[in-house]
């Protein structure tokens, strides 16, 4: 039984870090690969995994939660490196735990200023890819920046994804529809989309189809599309309170 | 076909694919290759599209453009995913994403004409995301596929 939870544990720090089911089933045959095990029939959710084995005669099931799915695809790819080493025989059982362990310590490769210049930079370059003017770009770039400052402080505090994507949204969204009311800019639905783009959550979309489209694992895939469209929506509410409201 | 513009907007979009590389926690040493990736593939789709090709299999050769320029700039076995995913959102559709949520909350409040406005749009803009999406799915599965063919052909090549 144990290869099987071993495999399922590496195969998991791929999904909770925003990798693709393709990636995480990858992970796991490679695992399995290096202790010699057979390929046994796995089902990917968003909300649990679950691996079929045969042992003694008997067969038996592995479960494991998914869990909170956040983005840190440093961690995806070391786990999917793992995978690859212990296929190759160069991680014996004693050693694999202790690297799953350094996996799950690994940190974000930026700190909380960085991140906030790269959603600024992001926004500030799609305000002007929807067209937008110089001042959308500069009302892009302070409230994606303001937004993604106070997003990394309440990520710290553990708080859920979607509350967090709505608090920023609102803050982002608030202080994009002000500039645009103080006459700074002429392009409302540029500045208005590019101050929240840092929270697109556009890989989950491009995941969930290809999921369905080239794995062919509609469930996991319509999961990640609905929880996709569900943090647009709460994106949108807060653009459209913004409107609303400051406008 | 406006090339300066087309330029000015491929470096815009490799501009955002890099920031949001590093939003997506690629290792800093991505950076300018992300850049690269978000760059050709918003000038292959836009180059494609100025020569009267459909917008969505434009979208579908942009997205294998991005694995092809990622494959041959990163000399590792592997490209790292966050490069290719980096790389294709430029080509998103999020604007249209956000018109249709926009003209879902609007339609439950309208009627008559304006209703079937707004249906109208409502459409369209899911057609959109839809098709996009698809696209871009489409056309990372075929780069990749391309990619991995040209390197069983090597490896052959070698026994």
């Amino acid at each position: 039984m144990q290869p099987l939870e071993w495999a399922l544990d590496v195969a998991l720090i791929v999904m909770r870090n925003g990798g693709s089911t393709a990636m995480a089933d990858r992970t796991f045959e490679n695992v399995l690969r290096g202790f010699r095990e057979d390929r046994v029939p796995v089902v990917w959710r968003l909300d649990f995994v679950a691996a079929t084995g045969v042992a003694e005669g008997e067969s038996f099931t592995v479960l494991r939660p998914v869990g909170p799915i956040g983005v840190n695809l440093v961690r995806a790819s070391e786990a999917a490196v793992l995978g690859e080493r212990v296929a190759r025989g160069e991680v014996d059982t004693a050693a694999l735990a202790g690297e799953v362990e350094r996996i799950n310590a690994l940190a974000a490769p930026y700190n909380r200023w960085v991140m906030t210049a790269a959603a600024a930079c992001t926004a500030a370059a799609f305000s002007r890819i929807l067209g937008g003017d110089w001042g959308a770009l500069g009302i892009a770039c302070v409230a994606a920046g303001l937004g993604q400052l106070v997003r990394s402080l309440l990520q710290a505090m553990k708080i859920a994804v979607a509350p967090v994507t709505l608090v920023c949204g609102l803050l982002s969204a608030c202080v994009a529809a002000s500039g645009l009311r103080l006459g700074l800019s002429q392009t409302a639905s540029a500045a208005l989309i590019a101050s929240v783009v840092y929270m697109v959550p556009g890989m989950p979309l491009i995941n969930g189809f290809m999921d369905i489209v080239i794995q062919h694992r509609l469930l996991v895939g319509l999961e990640r599309i609905a929880n996709a469209v569900f943090l647009f929506l709460v994106l949108t509410i807060a653009i459209a309170f913004a409107q609303t409201v400051v406008m | 076909m406006d090339l300066v513009a087309i330029a000015i907007n491929s470096l815009w979009s490799g501009l955002f694919a890099s920031g949001l590389g590093a939003l997506l926690t690629a290792p800093p040493r991505y950076a300018v290759r992300t850049f690269l990736c978000g760059c050709a593939g918003r000038l292959a789709r836009d180059v494609l599209t100025g020569w009267g090709v459909g917008q969505n299999w434009a979208t579908t050769v942009a997205a294998t453009v991005v694995v092809l320029v990622g494959v041959a700039i990163i000399r590792e076995r592997r490209v790292p995913p966050v490069v290719l995913v980096s790389g294709v959102l430029p080509l998103g559709a999020a604007k249209a994403m956000f018109n249709a949520i926009l003209q879902l909350m609007r339609v439950t409040s309208l009627e008559g004409e304006p209703l079937v406005a707004a249906s109208i749009a409502l459409s369209a803009s899911v057609a959109t995301v839809f098709t996009t999406s698809l696209a871009i799915a489409m056309g990372l599965a075929a780069g990749i596929s391309a990619v991995r063919l040209v390197r069983r052909e090597k490896v052959l090549a070698r026994v």
